[in-house]
């Protein structure tokens, strides 16, 4: 017997042989959700760090701001003491 | 094999839900036709875990690429593509790690049945005796023997030309009449496997 005819007749026999039953709804839902929750994650990490940043930067001006101001009544107080 | 090429319209109303956000779609669609699928893939592992996996990988898959579905042909067949290519790949990587079954326990081909259990055992030897050829050719043979494919399909399976399709079968067949040659002549054994590897590489 050939290989070709071998081939034909196991594949015919083998015809009605079908798989177990399979459910992977289950599976396939949480695997595709995973990586979006992932993505959300990041992306609220990423508004959260931004957000810190930000508060960071205005308290800083903030500071600089009033250390100027500061510096300014410092130099303005005597000269206007010094005024008739 | 017959199969419908025109899309069906739950499959239609479903992957616009799916694209439009809606999760449940895409389950609906996965219970559908994971069947088929798993099916599909029996063809390249008899372990129902792994099977199980083969099918769950195919549908994510599915998802990720689900925006390049162009819906002009049916979803099943689109789908049975990326089956293919995932089952094609499960060997690549198990074929890295030469797990063989040894054809010396081939008991030779059952006739033609209508008994489940003589189809297993009849599914049992074919997938055994494809095992023991490189995954490409046992690709080709699978499709075109066992899946009953045509020519045209095996090559839109694939992603190969039709011609190239011809050429990997005829190559994969003269392989596997020199490893059942082996069966009736042993000391043609070493020599065979070392052709067998001698034509992969």
């Amino acid at each position: 017997m050939n290989e070709q005819r071998i081939l034909q007749t196991l594949a015919t026999a083998a015809q009605g042989d079908g798989p177990p039953s399979v459910d992977v709804a289950g599976i396939v839902m949480r695997r595709i959700q995973k990586p979006a929750r992932r993505a959300n994650f990041l992306l609220w990490t990423y508004a959260a760090a931004t957000a810190v940043a930000a508060c960071f930067v205005a308290a800083w001006t903030a500071h600089v701001l009033l250390l100027e101001e500061n510096a300014a009544l410092d130099i303005i107080a005597p000269v206007m003491g010094a005024l008739p | 094999m017959t199969e419908c090429f025109e899309p069906n319209e739950h499959d239609r109303r479903d992957i616009e839900a799916v694209l439009s956000g809606d999760g449940d779609a895409y389950a609906r669609l996965v219970e559908r036709h994971q069947s088929m699928i798993a099916g599909r893939l029996w063809r390249f592992t008899r372990d129902k875990r792994q099977l199980e996996e083969l099918v769950a990988d195919v549908f994510v898959e599915a998802y990720t690429s689900l925006a390049n579905y162009r819906g002009e042909g049916a979803f099943s067949h689109w789908i049975s593509v990326i089956a293919t290519r995932v089952g094609y790949r499960f060997w690549k990587r198990r074929d890295r790690l030469r797990i063989e079954t040894p054809l010396e326990s081939w008991d030779g081909p059952i006739p033609p049945t209508n008994d489940p259990l003589e189809a297993a055992e009849a599914g049992r030897q074919l997938h055994k005796l494809l095992d023991q050829l490189p995954p490409r050719d046992r690709l080709v043979l699978t499709l075109m023997y066992w899946e009953g494919l045509s020519i045209s399909r095996v090559a839109e399976e694939t992603g190969w030309s039709e011609s190239m399709v011809k050429v990997q079968a005829h190559r994969a067949r003269k392989k596997l009449r020199r490893r059942l040659e082996t069966l009736e002549n042993p000391s043609k054994k070493s020599a065979a496997r070392d052709n067998i590897q001698g034509d992969e590489s």
